[in-house]
Protein backbone atom coordinates (compact mmCIF):
# COMPACT_ATOMS: atom_id res chain seq x y z
CA UNK A 1 0.00 0.00 0.00
CA UNK A 2 1.52 3.32 -1.00
CA UNK A 3 1.12 6.71 0.65
CA UNK A 4 -1.61 7.78 -1.75
CA UNK A 5 -3.64 4.71 -0.86
CA UNK A 6 -3.12 5.41 2.80
CA UNK A 7 -4.37 8.98 2.37
CA UNK A 8 -7.45 7.69 0.58
CA UNK A 9 -8.02 5.19 3.32
CA UNK A 10 -7.64 7.83 6.00
CA UNK A 11 -10.19 10.02 4.25
CA UNK A 12 -12.62 7.17 3.93
CA UNK A 13 -12.07 6.25 7.55
CA UNK A 14 -12.85 9.81 8.57
CA UNK A 15 -16.03 9.88 6.53
CA UNK A 16 -16.99 6.54 7.95
CA UNK A 17 -17.10 7.90 11.44
CA UNK A 18 -20.60 9.20 10.86
CA UNK A 19 -21.82 5.67 10.35
CA UNK A 20 -20.32 4.09 13.39
CA UNK A 21 -22.99 4.52 15.98
CA UNK A 22 -25.88 3.87 13.65
CA UNK A 23 -24.53 0.77 12.02
CA UNK A 24 -22.65 -1.05 14.71
CA UNK A 25 -23.76 0.15 18.06
CA UNK A 26 -23.12 -2.25 20.87
CA UNK A 27 -25.45 -5.18 20.73
CA UNK A 28 -26.79 -4.17 17.36
CA UNK A 29 -26.13 -7.58 15.86
CA UNK A 30 -29.14 -9.72 16.45
CA UNK A 31 -28.79 -12.84 18.49
CA UNK A 32 -30.12 -14.97 15.66
CA UNK A 33 -27.11 -14.25 13.50
CA UNK A 34 -24.79 -15.83 16.03
CA UNK A 35 -26.94 -18.55 17.46
CA UNK A 36 -25.90 -21.14 14.88
CA UNK A 37 -22.43 -22.57 14.35
CA UNK A 38 -20.61 -21.40 11.25
CA UNK A 39 -20.89 -23.84 8.34
CA UNK A 40 -18.17 -24.49 5.79
CA UNK A 41 -18.95 -23.99 2.11
CA UNK A 42 -16.87 -24.43 -1.00
CA UNK A 43 -16.18 -21.69 -3.57
CA UNK A 44 -19.16 -22.47 -5.78
CA UNK A 45 -21.49 -22.82 -2.79
CA UNK A 46 -22.57 -26.27 -3.89
CA UNK A 47 -20.98 -28.09 -0.96
CA UNK A 48 -21.37 -27.43 2.72
CA UNK A 49 -20.80 -29.09 6.05
CA UNK A 50 -20.88 -28.38 9.74
CA UNK A 51 -17.49 -29.30 11.17
CA UNK A 52 -17.32 -30.08 14.85
CA UNK A 53 -14.16 -28.02 15.07
CA UNK A 54 -12.22 -25.54 12.99
CA UNK A 55 -8.49 -25.51 13.56
CA UNK A 56 -6.53 -22.52 12.29
CA UNK A 57 -3.11 -24.14 12.26
CA UNK A 58 -0.13 -21.87 12.91
CA UNK A 59 2.71 -24.41 13.11
CA UNK A 60 3.62 -27.97 12.25
CA UNK A 61 3.97 -28.69 15.92
CA UNK A 62 0.42 -27.56 16.57
CA UNK A 63 -0.79 -29.68 13.69
CA UNK A 64 1.12 -32.76 14.84
CA UNK A 65 -0.26 -32.32 18.33
CA UNK A 66 -3.80 -31.96 17.00
CA UNK A 67 -3.53 -35.10 14.90
CA UNK A 68 -1.89 -37.15 17.62
CA UNK A 69 -4.13 -36.10 20.47
CA UNK A 70 -7.61 -35.83 19.03
CA UNK A 71 -10.09 -38.42 17.95
CA UNK A 72 -12.53 -38.47 15.11
CA UNK A 73 -12.52 -37.51 11.47
CA UNK A 74 -10.14 -34.92 10.07
CA UNK A 75 -10.20 -33.16 6.74
CA UNK A 76 -7.73 -30.54 5.55
CA UNK A 77 -9.03 -27.63 3.48
CA UNK A 78 -7.21 -25.29 1.13
CA UNK A 79 -9.17 -22.44 -0.36
CA UNK A 80 -12.33 -24.46 -1.03
CA UNK A 81 -12.06 -24.50 -4.81
CA UNK A 82 -12.80 -28.20 -5.26
CA UNK A 83 -16.22 -28.90 -6.69
CA UNK A 84 -16.07 -32.53 -5.61
CA UNK A 85 -16.84 -33.25 -1.94
CA UNK A 86 -13.27 -33.84 -0.81
CA UNK A 87 -13.60 -31.52 2.18
CA UNK A 88 -17.03 -31.88 3.84
CA UNK A 89 -16.74 -33.39 7.30
CA UNK A 90 -18.56 -33.34 10.59
CA UNK A 91 -15.20 -33.81 12.31
CA UNK A 92 -12.17 -31.58 12.54
CA UNK A 93 -11.61 -29.12 9.70
CA UNK A 94 -7.91 -28.28 9.45
CA UNK A 95 -7.12 -24.90 7.91
CA UNK A 96 -3.52 -24.32 6.86
CA UNK A 97 -3.73 -20.71 5.64
CA UNK A 98 -1.06 -19.65 8.10
CA UNK A 99 1.44 -22.17 6.76
CA UNK A 100 2.22 -19.97 3.80
CA UNK A 101 4.91 -18.03 2.02
CA UNK A 102 8.26 -18.86 0.47
CA UNK A 103 10.23 -20.73 3.11
CA UNK A 104 13.47 -21.08 1.18
CA UNK A 105 14.81 -21.02 -2.34
CA UNK A 106 17.85 -22.08 -4.32
CA UNK A 107 18.98 -19.77 -7.13
CA UNK A 108 21.07 -22.54 -8.70
CA UNK A 109 18.47 -25.27 -8.96
CA UNK A 110 15.66 -22.70 -9.28
CA UNK A 111 13.63 -24.55 -6.70
CA UNK A 112 11.66 -23.02 -3.86
CA UNK A 113 9.84 -24.38 -0.83
CA UNK A 114 6.38 -23.02 -0.11
CA UNK A 115 4.17 -23.21 2.91
CA UNK A 116 1.48 -25.58 1.69
CA UNK A 117 -1.28 -23.14 2.54
CA UNK A 118 0.13 -20.51 0.16
CA UNK A 119 -2.29 -19.35 -2.45
CA UNK A 120 -0.80 -19.58 -5.92
CA UNK A 121 -1.65 -15.97 -6.68
CA UNK A 122 0.31 -14.80 -3.65
CA UNK A 123 3.51 -16.51 -4.76
CA UNK A 124 3.99 -14.89 -8.15
CA UNK A 125 5.36 -11.52 -7.05
CA UNK A 126 7.72 -12.73 -4.32
CA UNK A 127 9.01 -15.49 -6.58
CA UNK A 128 9.58 -12.87 -9.28
CA UNK A 129 11.62 -10.88 -6.78
CA UNK A 130 13.78 -13.97 -6.29
CA UNK A 131 14.25 -14.34 -10.03
CA UNK A 132 12.00 -17.38 -10.30
CA UNK A 133 8.70 -18.18 -11.95
CA UNK A 134 6.55 -21.29 -11.70
CA UNK A 135 6.74 -23.39 -14.84
CA UNK A 136 3.00 -23.43 -15.33
CA UNK A 137 -0.13 -22.49 -13.42
CA UNK A 138 -3.75 -23.58 -13.35
CA UNK A 139 -6.54 -21.22 -14.27
CA UNK A 140 -7.62 -20.17 -10.78
CA UNK A 141 -4.94 -18.51 -8.68
CA UNK A 142 -6.77 -18.56 -5.34
CA UNK A 143 -6.08 -22.26 -4.90
CA UNK A 144 -3.54 -23.27 -2.30
CA UNK A 145 -0.42 -25.15 -3.30
CA UNK A 146 -1.55 -28.03 -1.10
CA UNK A 147 -5.03 -28.18 -2.58
CA UNK A 148 -3.93 -27.82 -6.18
CA UNK A 149 -1.29 -30.54 -5.93
CA UNK A 150 -3.46 -32.87 -3.85
CA UNK A 151 -6.02 -32.90 -6.65
CA UNK A 152 -3.61 -33.07 -9.60
CA UNK A 153 -4.60 -29.62 -10.79
CA UNK A 154 -2.92 -28.65 -14.04
CA UNK A 155 -2.47 -25.86 -16.52
CA UNK A 156 -2.22 -26.02 -20.30
CA UNK A 157 0.54 -27.35 -22.52
CA UNK A 158 1.58 -30.65 -24.00
CA UNK A 159 5.09 -30.11 -22.64
CA UNK A 160 3.88 -29.22 -19.15
CA UNK A 161 2.99 -31.48 -16.26
CA UNK A 162 0.44 -30.73 -13.60
CA UNK A 163 1.63 -28.75 -10.59
CA UNK A 164 2.13 -32.10 -8.85
CA UNK A 165 4.60 -33.09 -11.55
CA UNK A 166 6.89 -30.24 -10.48
CA UNK A 167 6.87 -31.13 -6.78
CA UNK A 168 10.37 -32.20 -5.79
CA UNK A 169 9.72 -32.71 -2.08
CA UNK A 170 6.97 -32.31 0.47
CA UNK A 171 6.42 -32.56 4.19
CA UNK A 172 3.50 -34.61 5.43
CA UNK A 173 2.08 -34.81 8.94
CA UNK A 174 0.41 -38.19 9.22
CA UNK A 175 -2.80 -38.91 11.14
CA UNK A 176 -0.60 -40.26 13.95
CA UNK A 177 1.15 -36.90 14.17
CA UNK A 178 4.40 -38.09 12.60
CA UNK A 179 6.26 -35.63 10.39
CA UNK A 180 7.58 -37.14 7.16
CA UNK A 181 9.84 -35.45 4.62
CA UNK A 182 9.22 -37.11 1.28
CA UNK A 183 11.16 -36.75 -1.96
CA UNK A 184 12.08 -38.74 -5.06
CA UNK A 185 14.33 -41.00 -3.01
CA UNK A 186 11.19 -42.35 -1.37
CA UNK A 187 10.04 -43.90 -4.63
CA UNK A 188 6.47 -45.15 -4.41
CA UNK A 189 5.61 -42.97 -1.44
CA UNK A 190 6.69 -39.90 -3.41
CA UNK A 191 4.59 -40.86 -6.42
CA UNK A 192 1.60 -41.48 -4.17
CA UNK A 193 2.00 -38.31 -2.13
CA UNK A 194 2.23 -35.82 -4.97
CA UNK A 195 -1.47 -36.31 -5.79
CA UNK A 196 -2.84 -37.39 -2.45
CA UNK A 197 -6.47 -36.17 -2.21
CA UNK A 198 -5.68 -35.10 1.34
CA UNK A 199 -5.96 -38.78 2.21
CA UNK A 200 -2.41 -39.51 3.40
CA UNK A 201 -2.02 -36.77 5.97
CA UNK A 202 -1.82 -33.00 6.04
CA UNK A 203 0.86 -31.49 3.80
CA UNK A 204 2.63 -28.51 5.37
CA UNK A 205 5.47 -27.72 2.95
CA UNK A 206 5.95 -28.27 -0.75
CA UNK A 207 9.15 -27.77 -2.73
CA UNK A 208 8.75 -27.15 -6.44
CA UNK A 209 10.93 -26.95 -9.50
CA UNK A 210 10.64 -23.49 -11.03
CA UNK A 211 12.53 -21.65 -13.76
CA UNK A 212 13.99 -18.20 -14.29
CA UNK A 213 11.36 -15.47 -14.13
CA UNK A 214 9.81 -14.77 -17.52
CA UNK A 215 7.21 -12.88 -19.48
CA UNK A 216 4.53 -14.24 -21.75
CA UNK A 217 2.51 -12.98 -24.68
CA UNK A 218 -1.09 -14.11 -24.95
CA UNK A 219 -3.19 -14.08 -28.12
CA UNK A 220 -6.91 -14.78 -28.17
CA UNK A 221 -9.05 -15.07 -31.27
CA UNK A 222 -12.06 -16.90 -32.60
CA UNK A 223 -12.00 -19.36 -35.48
CA UNK A 224 -14.05 -22.31 -36.69
CA UNK A 225 -13.80 -25.17 -34.21
CA UNK A 226 -13.04 -27.76 -36.90
CA UNK A 227 -10.22 -25.60 -38.22
CA UNK A 228 -8.74 -25.27 -34.74
CA UNK A 229 -9.10 -28.96 -33.99
CA UNK A 230 -7.36 -29.82 -37.27
CA UNK A 231 -4.36 -27.67 -36.40
CA UNK A 232 -4.47 -28.34 -32.65
CA UNK A 233 -1.55 -30.79 -32.50
CA UNK A 234 0.68 -28.56 -34.58
CA UNK A 235 -0.08 -25.46 -32.52
CA UNK A 236 0.27 -27.39 -29.27
CA UNK A 237 3.70 -28.56 -30.40
CA UNK A 238 4.90 -25.19 -31.66
CA UNK A 239 3.66 -22.88 -28.93
CA UNK A 240 4.27 -22.88 -25.21
CA UNK A 241 0.56 -23.07 -24.47
CA UNK A 242 -2.36 -23.62 -26.79
CA UNK A 243 -5.95 -24.39 -25.91
CA UNK A 244 -9.42 -23.74 -27.23
CA UNK A 245 -12.77 -22.93 -25.67
CA UNK A 246 -15.36 -24.46 -28.02
CA UNK A 247 -18.49 -22.34 -27.94
CA UNK A 248 -21.71 -24.26 -27.47
CA UNK A 249 -24.39 -23.76 -30.13
CA UNK A 250 -21.69 -22.48 -32.45
CA UNK A 251 -19.25 -23.68 -35.07
CA UNK A 252 -16.59 -21.46 -33.48
CA UNK A 253 -14.14 -21.61 -30.63
CA UNK A 254 -11.98 -19.13 -28.83
CA UNK A 255 -8.31 -19.96 -29.28
CA UNK A 256 -5.76 -19.05 -26.64
CA UNK A 257 -2.08 -19.19 -27.51
CA UNK A 258 0.73 -18.17 -25.20
CA UNK A 259 4.47 -17.90 -25.85
CA UNK A 260 7.45 -16.43 -24.10
CA UNK A 261 8.07 -12.82 -24.95
CA UNK A 262 10.55 -10.01 -24.39
CA UNK A 263 8.08 -7.36 -25.54
CA UNK A 264 7.04 -4.56 -23.17
CA UNK A 265 4.19 -5.35 -20.82
CA UNK A 266 0.91 -4.15 -22.24
CA UNK A 267 -2.29 -5.00 -24.00
CA UNK A 268 -2.99 -4.18 -27.62
CA UNK A 269 -6.75 -4.40 -27.40
CA UNK A 270 -8.53 -3.89 -24.13
CA UNK A 271 -11.43 -6.30 -23.78
CA UNK A 272 -14.89 -4.85 -23.26
CA UNK A 273 -15.99 -4.31 -19.72
CA UNK A 274 -17.10 -7.36 -17.82
CA UNK A 275 -20.63 -8.45 -18.64
CA UNK A 276 -22.83 -9.92 -15.97
CA UNK A 277 -23.45 -13.61 -16.23
CA UNK A 278 -27.17 -12.91 -16.08
CA UNK A 279 -26.86 -11.43 -19.56
CA UNK A 280 -26.52 -14.96 -20.80
CA UNK A 281 -30.21 -15.29 -20.13
CA UNK A 282 -31.12 -12.61 -22.61
CA UNK A 283 -34.20 -13.55 -24.62
CA UNK A 284 -32.13 -13.73 -27.77
CA UNK A 285 -30.11 -16.55 -26.32
CA UNK A 286 -33.17 -18.57 -25.33
CA UNK A 287 -33.94 -19.38 -28.91
CA UNK A 288 -34.00 -22.77 -30.60
CA UNK A 289 -30.66 -24.52 -31.10
CA UNK A 290 -30.65 -23.53 -34.77
CA UNK A 291 -31.37 -19.89 -33.94
CA UNK A 292 -28.64 -19.88 -31.30
CA UNK A 293 -26.21 -21.39 -33.77
CA UNK A 294 -26.87 -18.72 -36.38
CA UNK A 295 -26.62 -15.90 -33.85
CA UNK A 296 -23.48 -17.19 -32.15
CA UNK A 297 -21.74 -17.86 -35.43
CA UNK A 298 -22.46 -14.36 -36.67
CA UNK A 299 -21.17 -12.83 -33.47
CA UNK A 300 -18.10 -15.05 -33.30
CA UNK A 301 -17.12 -14.16 -36.85
CA UNK A 302 -16.87 -10.53 -35.83
CA UNK A 303 -15.03 -10.97 -32.57
CA UNK A 304 -11.73 -9.15 -32.24
CA UNK A 305 -8.36 -10.64 -31.55
CA UNK A 306 -6.73 -9.54 -28.33
CA UNK A 307 -3.10 -9.64 -27.33
CA UNK A 308 -1.40 -9.00 -24.04
CA UNK A 309 2.15 -9.21 -22.68
CA UNK A 310 2.73 -9.61 -18.96
CA UNK A 311 4.65 -11.41 -16.27
CA UNK A 312 4.08 -15.16 -16.49
CA UNK A 313 2.13 -15.50 -13.26
CA UNK A 314 -0.21 -12.68 -14.24
CA UNK A 315 -1.09 -14.22 -17.60
CA UNK A 316 -1.34 -17.87 -16.66
CA UNK A 317 -3.70 -17.67 -13.72
CA UNK A 318 -6.71 -15.61 -12.73
CA UNK A 319 -9.21 -14.76 -10.05
CA UNK A 320 -12.66 -15.88 -11.16
CA UNK A 321 -15.52 -13.70 -10.07
CA UNK A 322 -18.43 -15.67 -11.53
CA UNK A 323 -18.85 -18.88 -9.52
CA UNK A 324 -19.55 -22.06 -11.42
CA UNK A 325 -19.44 -25.82 -11.05
CA UNK A 326 -17.24 -27.88 -13.28
CA UNK A 327 -16.67 -31.41 -14.51
CA UNK A 328 -13.35 -32.26 -16.13
CA UNK A 329 -12.04 -35.52 -17.51
CA UNK A 330 -8.81 -36.40 -19.27
CA UNK A 331 -8.86 -38.67 -22.28
CA UNK A 332 -5.96 -39.86 -24.44
CA UNK A 333 -4.94 -36.92 -26.64
CA UNK A 334 -5.50 -38.99 -29.76
CA UNK A 335 -9.26 -39.12 -29.12
CA UNK A 336 -9.68 -35.71 -27.50
CA UNK A 337 -11.02 -33.95 -30.58
CA UNK A 338 -13.61 -36.68 -31.17
CA UNK A 339 -14.74 -36.40 -27.56
CA UNK A 340 -15.18 -32.64 -27.91
CA UNK A 341 -17.16 -33.09 -31.09
CA UNK A 342 -19.49 -35.59 -29.46
CA UNK A 343 -20.12 -33.31 -26.49
CA UNK A 344 -20.89 -30.33 -28.70
CA UNK A 345 -23.19 -32.43 -30.84
CA UNK A 346 -24.98 -33.82 -27.79
CA UNK A 347 -25.58 -30.35 -26.34
CA UNK A 348 -27.07 -29.24 -29.64
CA UNK A 349 -29.14 -32.35 -30.31
CA UNK A 350 -30.57 -32.46 -26.79
CA UNK A 351 -30.99 -28.68 -26.60
CA UNK A 352 -29.20 -28.59 -23.25
CA UNK A 353 -29.64 -25.21 -21.59
CA UNK A 354 -26.03 -24.11 -21.24
CA UNK A 355 -24.02 -21.11 -22.40
CA UNK A 356 -20.59 -21.73 -20.92
CA UNK A 357 -18.03 -22.88 -23.48
CA UNK A 358 -16.09 -26.11 -23.10
CA UNK A 359 -12.36 -26.04 -22.43
CA UNK A 360 -10.00 -28.31 -24.38
CA UNK A 361 -6.26 -28.56 -23.68
CA UNK A 362 -3.34 -30.97 -23.51
CA UNK A 363 -1.17 -31.97 -20.57
CA UNK A 364 2.10 -33.87 -20.50
CA UNK A 365 2.40 -37.46 -19.27
CA UNK A 366 3.68 -37.67 -15.70
CA UNK A 367 4.47 -39.99 -12.81
CA UNK A 368 2.24 -39.19 -9.81
CA UNK A 369 0.02 -42.25 -9.51
CA UNK A 370 -3.30 -40.45 -9.27
CA UNK A 371 -2.55 -37.81 -11.90
CA UNK A 372 -5.16 -37.71 -14.62
CA UNK A 373 -2.18 -37.65 -17.04
CA UNK A 374 -0.40 -40.62 -15.43
CA UNK A 375 1.39 -42.85 -17.91
CA UNK A 376 3.38 -42.52 -21.10
CA UNK A 377 1.01 -40.69 -23.43
CA UNK A 378 -0.20 -37.07 -23.44
CA UNK A 379 -3.75 -36.51 -22.39
CA UNK A 380 -6.37 -34.06 -23.50
CA UNK A 381 -8.47 -32.57 -20.73
CA UNK A 382 -12.01 -31.43 -21.43
CA UNK A 383 -14.09 -29.34 -19.06
CA UNK A 384 -17.74 -28.49 -18.95
CA UNK A 385 -19.15 -25.78 -16.69
CA UNK A 386 -22.44 -24.59 -15.34
CA UNK A 387 -23.08 -21.36 -13.50
CA UNK A 388 -23.28 -22.00 -9.76
CA UNK A 389 -26.82 -20.67 -9.51
CA UNK A 390 -28.15 -23.41 -11.81
CA UNK A 391 -28.47 -27.14 -11.17
CA UNK A 392 -25.52 -28.72 -12.94
CA UNK A 393 -26.77 -32.29 -12.66
CA UNK A 394 -29.04 -32.56 -15.72
CA UNK A 395 -26.23 -31.28 -17.98
CA UNK A 396 -23.37 -33.15 -16.35
CA UNK A 397 -25.38 -36.40 -16.13
CA UNK A 398 -25.84 -36.37 -19.90
CA UNK A 399 -22.23 -35.53 -20.73
CA UNK A 400 -20.34 -37.68 -18.21
CA UNK A 401 -20.97 -41.00 -20.03
CA UNK A 402 -19.35 -39.48 -23.11
CA UNK A 403 -16.14 -39.04 -21.14
CA UNK A 404 -16.35 -42.67 -20.00
CA UNK A 405 -16.75 -43.81 -23.60
CA UNK A 406 -13.36 -42.27 -24.41
CA UNK A 407 -11.62 -43.76 -21.38
CA UNK A 408 -11.85 -40.60 -19.33
CA UNK A 409 -10.22 -40.13 -15.94
CA UNK A 410 -11.87 -37.57 -13.67
CA UNK A 411 -10.19 -34.54 -12.17
CA UNK A 412 -10.23 -35.19 -8.43
CA UNK A 413 -11.28 -31.68 -7.52
CA UNK A 414 -14.15 -31.54 -9.99
CA UNK A 415 -17.52 -33.15 -10.14
CA UNK A 416 -17.73 -36.80 -11.15
CA UNK A 417 -19.76 -39.82 -10.12
CA UNK A 418 -17.16 -42.58 -10.26
CA UNK A 419 -16.38 -44.94 -7.41
CA UNK A 420 -13.80 -47.56 -6.56
CA UNK A 421 -14.83 -50.14 -9.17
CA UNK A 422 -14.33 -47.74 -12.09
CA UNK A 423 -11.35 -45.85 -10.69
CA UNK A 424 -9.20 -48.92 -10.08
CA UNK A 425 -9.46 -49.66 -13.79
CA UNK A 426 -8.61 -46.11 -14.87
CA UNK A 427 -5.57 -45.56 -12.67
CA UNK A 428 -3.01 -48.40 -12.97
CA UNK A 429 -1.52 -47.71 -9.51
CA UNK A 430 -4.82 -47.08 -7.74
CA UNK A 431 -4.62 -50.11 -5.46
CA UNK A 432 -0.99 -49.30 -4.67
CA UNK A 433 -2.12 -45.85 -3.57
CA UNK A 434 -4.78 -47.44 -1.37
CA UNK A 435 -2.19 -49.64 0.31
CA UNK A 436 -0.05 -46.63 1.17
CA UNK A 437 -3.11 -44.76 2.38
CA UNK A 438 -4.05 -47.62 4.68
CA UNK A 439 -0.52 -47.83 6.06
CA UNK A 440 -0.52 -44.12 6.94
CA UNK A 441 -4.13 -43.88 8.08
CA UNK A 442 -5.20 -47.35 9.23
CA UNK A 443 -8.14 -45.95 11.19
CA UNK A 444 -9.46 -43.96 8.25
CA UNK A 445 -9.48 -40.67 10.12
CA UNK A 446 -8.92 -38.74 6.90
CA UNK A 447 -11.82 -40.38 5.09
CA UNK A 448 -15.12 -38.65 4.54
CA UNK A 449 -18.13 -40.04 2.71
CA UNK A 450 -16.74 -39.13 -0.71
CA UNK A 451 -13.34 -40.68 -0.07
CA UNK A 452 -14.96 -43.83 1.29
CA UNK A 453 -16.76 -44.12 -2.03
CA UNK A 454 -13.49 -43.64 -3.93
CA UNK A 455 -11.63 -46.19 -1.84
CA UNK A 456 -14.43 -48.68 -1.19
CA UNK A 457 -14.05 -48.25 2.57
CA UNK B 1 -22.32 -5.43 -34.71
CA UNK B 2 -18.84 -4.72 -33.51
CA UNK B 3 -20.10 -4.13 -29.98
CA UNK B 4 -22.27 -7.22 -30.16
CA UNK B 5 -19.36 -9.25 -31.34
CA UNK B 6 -17.22 -8.05 -28.52
CA UNK B 7 -20.05 -8.75 -26.11
CA UNK B 8 -20.36 -12.29 -27.38
CA UNK B 9 -16.68 -12.77 -26.98
CA UNK B 10 -16.86 -11.61 -23.40
CA UNK B 11 -20.01 -13.58 -22.69
CA UNK B 12 -18.78 -16.74 -24.24
CA UNK B 13 -15.36 -16.49 -22.78
CA UNK B 14 -16.22 -15.88 -19.21
CA UNK B 15 -13.68 -18.54 -18.50
CA UNK B 16 -11.00 -16.57 -20.26
CA UNK B 17 -11.58 -12.88 -20.08
CA UNK B 18 -13.63 -12.49 -16.96
CA UNK B 19 -10.72 -12.50 -14.66
CA UNK B 20 -9.51 -9.91 -12.27
CA UNK B 21 -5.95 -8.99 -11.85
CA UNK B 22 -4.31 -10.81 -9.04
CA UNK B 23 -3.70 -8.51 -6.09
CA UNK B 24 -1.51 -9.72 -3.31
CA UNK B 25 -2.87 -10.31 0.12
CA UNK B 26 -1.66 -7.42 2.20
CA UNK B 27 1.25 -8.39 4.39
CA UNK B 28 0.88 -5.27 6.52
CA UNK B 29 -2.68 -5.04 7.77
CA UNK B 30 -4.26 -1.68 8.35
CA UNK B 31 -4.28 -0.27 11.82
CA UNK B 32 -6.62 -2.62 13.59
CA UNK B 33 -8.06 -0.09 15.99
CA UNK B 34 -8.67 -2.56 18.73
CA UNK B 35 -9.64 -5.59 16.69
CA UNK B 36 -8.19 -8.87 17.88
CA UNK B 37 -4.86 -9.27 16.05
CA UNK B 38 -5.76 -12.87 15.22
CA UNK B 39 -8.91 -11.66 13.45
CA UNK B 40 -6.94 -8.99 11.62
CA UNK B 41 -4.49 -11.65 10.49
CA UNK B 42 -7.37 -13.69 9.08
CA UNK B 43 -8.72 -10.57 7.40
CA UNK B 44 -5.34 -9.90 5.81
CA UNK B 45 -5.27 -13.41 4.37
CA UNK B 46 -8.80 -13.36 2.98
CA UNK B 47 -11.03 -10.27 2.82
CA UNK B 48 -8.11 -7.99 2.01
CA UNK B 49 -7.64 -9.78 -1.31
CA UNK B 50 -10.62 -7.91 -2.73
CA UNK B 51 -11.76 -5.31 -0.20
CA UNK B 52 -8.58 -3.21 -0.31
CA UNK B 53 -8.68 -2.48 -4.04
CA UNK B 54 -12.38 -3.03 -4.64
CA UNK B 55 -11.77 -6.06 -6.83
CA UNK B 56 -14.94 -7.22 -8.61
CA UNK B 57 -16.92 -4.34 -7.08
CA UNK B 58 -16.17 -5.39 -3.52
CA UNK B 59 -16.92 -2.50 -1.13
CA UNK B 60 -13.60 -0.96 -0.18
CA UNK B 61 -12.45 -0.98 3.37
CA UNK B 62 -13.37 2.23 5.14
CA UNK B 63 -15.66 3.56 2.42
CA UNK B 64 -18.89 4.61 4.19
CA UNK B 65 -20.91 5.11 1.02
CA UNK B 66 -20.26 1.64 -0.28
CA UNK B 67 -20.78 0.01 3.08
CA UNK B 68 -23.95 1.96 3.90
CA UNK B 69 -25.65 0.37 0.90
CA UNK B 70 -24.63 -3.14 1.95
CA UNK B 71 -25.48 -2.70 5.60
CA UNK B 72 -28.88 -1.27 4.80
CA UNK B 73 -30.09 -4.81 4.17
CA UNK B 74 -29.56 -5.64 7.83
CA UNK B 75 -26.79 -7.32 9.71
CA UNK B 76 -28.22 -10.82 9.57
CA UNK B 77 -28.43 -10.52 5.81
CA UNK B 78 -24.87 -9.23 5.52
CA UNK B 79 -23.57 -12.12 7.59
CA UNK B 80 -25.60 -14.55 5.54
CA UNK B 81 -24.08 -13.05 2.38
CA UNK B 82 -20.61 -13.60 3.77
CA UNK B 83 -21.27 -17.20 4.76
CA UNK B 84 -23.18 -18.15 1.62
CA UNK B 85 -21.39 -15.85 -0.81
CA UNK B 86 -22.85 -13.00 -2.81
CA UNK B 87 -22.08 -11.60 -6.24
CA UNK B 88 -18.37 -12.18 -6.86
CA UNK B 89 -17.59 -13.00 -3.23
CA UNK B 90 -17.34 -16.74 -2.60
CA UNK B 91 -18.84 -18.30 0.52
CA UNK B 92 -16.83 -17.37 3.61
CA UNK B 93 -14.90 -14.80 1.58
CA UNK B 94 -11.97 -17.21 1.35
CA UNK B 95 -11.65 -17.38 5.12
CA UNK B 96 -11.94 -21.08 5.87
CA UNK B 97 -10.92 -20.52 9.48
CA UNK B 98 -13.43 -17.78 10.28
CA UNK B 99 -16.32 -18.09 12.68
CA UNK B 100 -19.32 -15.74 12.73
CA UNK B 101 -17.76 -13.50 15.37
CA UNK B 102 -14.69 -13.13 13.19
CA UNK B 103 -16.84 -12.05 10.25
CA UNK B 104 -18.75 -9.61 12.43
CA UNK B 105 -15.52 -7.96 13.55
CA UNK B 106 -14.20 -7.84 10.01
CA UNK B 107 -17.39 -6.25 8.67
CA UNK B 108 -17.34 -3.67 11.42
CA UNK B 109 -13.71 -2.89 10.66
CA UNK B 110 -14.25 -2.54 6.94
CA UNK B 111 -17.35 -0.43 7.42
CA UNK B 112 -15.40 1.98 9.55
CA UNK B 113 -17.05 1.10 12.81
CA UNK B 114 -13.82 0.38 14.64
Amino acid sequence: MNSRDLRKLSRRSFLASSLRTALFSAGAMSASAFAQPTPWRNWSGGLSCQPAGRHDISSEAQLADLLANTRGAIRPVGSGHSFSPLVPTDGHLVVIDQLSGILDHDPRSLQATFGAGSRLGDLGAPLQDLGQGMLNLPDIDRQTVAGATATGTHGTGIRFKSLSGYVTALRLVTPRGEVMDINANDGDLFDAARVNLGALGVVTQIRMQNRAAYKLKKREWTAPTEELLAEFDERAANHRHFEIFPLVYSDYSLALQIDESDEPIGQTIVPAEEVELSDLRRPGLQATPAEKLALNNALAQNAEMTEAVDLSWKLLSNIRSNPFNEMEYSVPAAVGADCVREILRTIYDQAIDVAFPLEFRYVSPEDPWLSMAYGDEPHATISIHRTASADYRPYFDIIEPIFWKYGGRPHWGKIHSLGYEQLKELYPRYRDFMEIRESLDPDGRLLNAHLRQLFNK
Amino acid sequence: MQHAAKTLLILSLLLVANACSSPQATSQPFASNGIDPAVMAKWSRSCALCHVDGVADAPRVGDPTEWRRRLAKGEDAVLRNVIEGVNAMPPLGYCMACERDDFRAMIAFMAGAN
